[in-house]
C-alpha cells in the first residue's frame, strides 16, 4: 500500500457567494521513503493539496488513505496521524506564533505530545538547522525571514514525522543556506525513514530533490515525471 | 555609472540591545547611488532587510540607527519627524516586504490597501482611486483583478499575496523603490513578468531601485550593480553581470552552490565560515 493514496480530491471554496472549484478530480500516490515533487503556476492548488493532506483543510470530496490508515473528510487528525504528518509552511510567519519566543514555539508540540526531555530536543533541533540555543529566547519578529524559515523546519522535524509536507522551504533562503538546508533535509530523510511531498517553483530544486514529481495546472494533474524525467530536465520544460 | 545623488549613505549601523551587550547587525556600511538598479545579496540574516528598513525609518525599538550621513534626494533623512516620515514612505521611498501575510492587514480588504497610498499621497477622487488600484492589481499579472480587488489577505495565494504587496508599494510612485524578495514566492514565469513590470516602471519614472534577492541569476540579470553582503558587512561590490566571475570566496560559493538535475543524490557544496570567517 502507499503512503500516501488520494483518488478523486475535489475541493470548493466559497468566495463571494460563488463557489470555485479549486482542486478537480486529484489522484496521487506516494510512495513510503520517496520525495515526490509538486510544482505549477502561483495559484493551481499546490498548498491547497499539502493542507488537505496535513488535515488541514478538511473540507474535501474524494478518497484518501494516509500511512496506511482512511481518512475521512471534517475529521481531525488523532494519534499517530497527527505526530506523524508534519507540514512546513509557505510564510513563515503564518506558523509561529508572534507573541511566543522560540523556545515556547518549538517546545509546545513535544509537551501535547508527552515527550520526554524536551529542552534537550528543542536545543538539538535547533542545532541541526544551525542555530546556537540562545536563540530560543528570541520572538519571531527578531529573525530575518531566513532564519525563520528554519525554525519552521525545525519545528516540523521534532515530532520525528514519517511524512513531511514542505511547502516552498527553501524559496526565503539565500542559496548557500538552500544548500545547507537540502542538504540537511536529505540526511535526516535517511537517518529518521521520513517521505517527503515537496512543493517548489524552482525547477532545480525539484530536479536536485525529487525521485517524481507532478505538475499542477488549474487544479489538475497535468503531468507526472519519473526520475529519467526529472533527470533530463522535465521539471524545466514549459 | 548613473549621478551618484539619489541616495547617499555612509557609515550606517543598525544595533540591538541584548543580555550581553549592543549587538551590531549592520556595520557601518557606505554605499550611494542614482536612478539605477542595484542588488542587494547576501546570506540569511547578514543584514540586508535591516539595511532595507533603516533607509526608510522602520527600524523597531529597541534597535538604534546611525549613520554619518543619510541622504535622499539631498534631503537628510536622520532630521526627519515621525510625521515627515509617513510622508515621505510611500511617496518617496517604497518598500516591499519580504513576508505578504504579516504586511498586509488581515481585516481589510485588498481594493482598500492598495488605494490606501492615494488616499495619503494624492487627491484622487474615489472613483480614480479605484481604477487606477485596479489596473495596478492587472499590472502585476493577477488574473482577476476584480476577484483579488475584494478579496482578504487569507483567500490568496501565497504568490498573489506577493503580487498584492508589489501594488501597493508602486501605485504611489516613489522615487526610490526598494523591493525585498519581492518574487521569491512565485514560479519563474511570473517572476520574469513582475520584474519586468518593476523595471519599467523604473525606467519610465527615472526611479532607483534597490532589488534584495537571493537569486543572483535574478541580479545579474536586472541590475547594474551589486553589493554582496555577509554578517552585516558589504564584503563585495561589483557590476552586476559581473557576479559569476566574481573572485571574492562568499560570492563564489553562492554561485557553486546551486543545486540541479545533475546534482541529485549528491550533497551541495556549502560555505566553508571558518575559513570564510579568519578572514580568507
Ligand atoms: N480560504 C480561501 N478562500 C477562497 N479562496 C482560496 C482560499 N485559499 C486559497 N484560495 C484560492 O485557491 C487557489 C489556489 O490557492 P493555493 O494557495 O493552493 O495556490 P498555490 O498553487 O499554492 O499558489 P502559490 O504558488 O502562489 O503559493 C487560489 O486561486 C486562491 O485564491
Ligand atoms: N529585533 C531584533 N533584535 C535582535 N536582532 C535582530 C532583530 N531583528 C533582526 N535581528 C537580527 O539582525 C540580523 C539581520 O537581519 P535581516 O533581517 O536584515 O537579515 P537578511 O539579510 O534580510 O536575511 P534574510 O535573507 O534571511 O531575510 C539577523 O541576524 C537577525 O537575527
Ligand atoms: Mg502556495
Ligand atoms: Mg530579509
Amino acid at each position: 500500500m502507499s503512503l500516501v493514496d488520494i483518488s478523486d480530491l475535489n475541493v470548493t471554496f466559497r468566495d463571494q457567494d460563488v463557489g470555485r472549484h479549486i482542486l478537480r478530480g486529484i489522484t496521487v500516490a506516494i510512495e513510503e521513503g520517496e520525495t515526490f515533487g509538486l510544482l505549477g503556476p502561483s495559484g493551481c492548488g499546490k498548498s491547497t493539496l499539502l493542507r488537505v493532506i496535513a488535515g488541514l483543510n478538511r473540507d474535501w470530496h474524494g478518497s484518501m488513505s494516509l500511512l496506511g490508515e482512511a481518512v475521512a473528510p471534517r475529521r481531525r487528525f488523532t494519534g499517530k496521524l497527527r505526530r506523524q504528518v508534519q507540514m512546513v509552511f509557505q510564510d513563515p510567519y503564518a506558523s509561529l506564533h508572534p507573541r511566543h519566543r522560540i523556545g515556547r514555539a518549538l517546545r509546545e508540540p513535544l509537551v501535547v505530545n508527552g515527550l520526554d526531555n524536551p529542552d534537550k530536543r528543542v536545543t538539538e533541533a535547533l542545532a541541526e538547522v544551525g542555530f546556537g540555543p540562545d536563540v530560543a529566547s528570541r520572538y519571531p519578529h527578531q529573525l530575518s525571514g531566513g532564519q525563520r524559515q528554519r525554525i519552521a523546519i525545525a519545528r516540523a522535524l521534532l515530532l520525528r514525522p514519517k511524512l513531511l509536507l514542505l511547502d516552498e522551504p527553501t524559496s526565503a533562503l539565500d542559496m548557500s543556506v538552500q544548500a545547507e538546508i537540502l542538504n540537511l533535509l536529505v540526511t535526516l530523510k535517511a537517518r529518521f525513514g521520513m517521505s517527503f511531498v515537496l512543493v517548489s517553483h524552482d525547477p532545480d530544486v525539484i530536479g536536485h530533490m525529487c525521485d517524481r514529481a507532478a505538475r499542477m495546472a488549474e487544479g489538475r494533474i497535468a503531468a507526472t515525471f519519473d526520475r529519467p524525467a526529472l533527470a533530463a530536465g522535465a521539471a524545466a520544460a514549459r | 555609472m548613473a549621478d551618484p545623488t539619489l541616495l547617499n549613505v555612509e557609515r550606517l549601523s543598525v544595533r540591538f540591545p541584548s543580555d550581553r551587550g549592543p549587538v551590531e547587525v549592520v556595520h557601518g556600511i557606505s554605499f550611494a547611488m542614482g536612478a539605477e538598479k542595484l542588488g542587494l545579496v547576501g546570506e540569511s540574516g547578514s543584514g540586508k532587510s535591516m539595511t532595507a528598513r533603516a533607509l526608510i525609518g522602520l527600524v523597531a525599538k529597541p534597535g538604534r540607527v546611525t549613520a554619518d550621513r543619510l541622504t535622499l534626494d539631498g534631503v537628510d533623512l536622520a532630521g526627519l519627524s515621525p510625521r515627515q516620515w509617513k510622508h515621505w514612505r510611500g511617496s518617496k521611498i517604497g518598500l516591499v516586504l519580504q513576508d505578504p501575510k504579516f504586511a498586509l492587514d488581515p481585516v481589510m480588504s485588498i481594493g482598500r490597501q492598495v488605494e490606501e497610498p492615494l488616499k495619503l499621497h494624492t487627491a484622487a477622487k474615489k472613483a480614480e482611486r479605484r481604477e487606477r488600484a485596479l489596473a495596478m492589481l492587472e499590472a502585476v499579472g493577477l488574473p482577476d483583478p476584480l476577484r483579488a480587488y475584494h478579496s482578504y489577505p487569507h483567500q490568496l495565494s501565497g504568490g498573489m499575496g506577493q503580487r498584492v504587496m508589489l501594488a501597493t508599494t508602486l501605485i504611489a510612485e516613489p522615487r526610490l523603490l526598494i523591493a525585498d524578495e519581492p518574487t521569491s514566492a512565485l514560479d519563474r514565469d511570473l517572476r520574469d513578468q513582475v520584474l519586468d513590470l518593476m523595471l519599467k516602471l523604473v525606467d519610465e519614472r527615472q526611479m532607483g531601485l534597490i532589488l534584495i534577492s537571493h537569486d543572483l541569476d535574478q541580479v545579474a540579470r536586472f541590475c547594474d550593480r551589486a553589493l554582496v553582503m555577509y554578517r552585516g558587512d558589504i564584503v563585495d561590490r561589483l557590476p552586476a553581470s559581473e557576479l559569476a566571475n566574481s573572485q571574492h570566496p562568499y560570492t563564489k560559493t553562492l554561485w557553486a552552490c546551486r543545486p540541479s538535475p545533475a546534482t541529485y543524490g549528491t550533497p551541495l557544496p556549502t560555505l566553508d565560515r571558518v575559513r570564510l570567517e579568519a578572514g580568507a
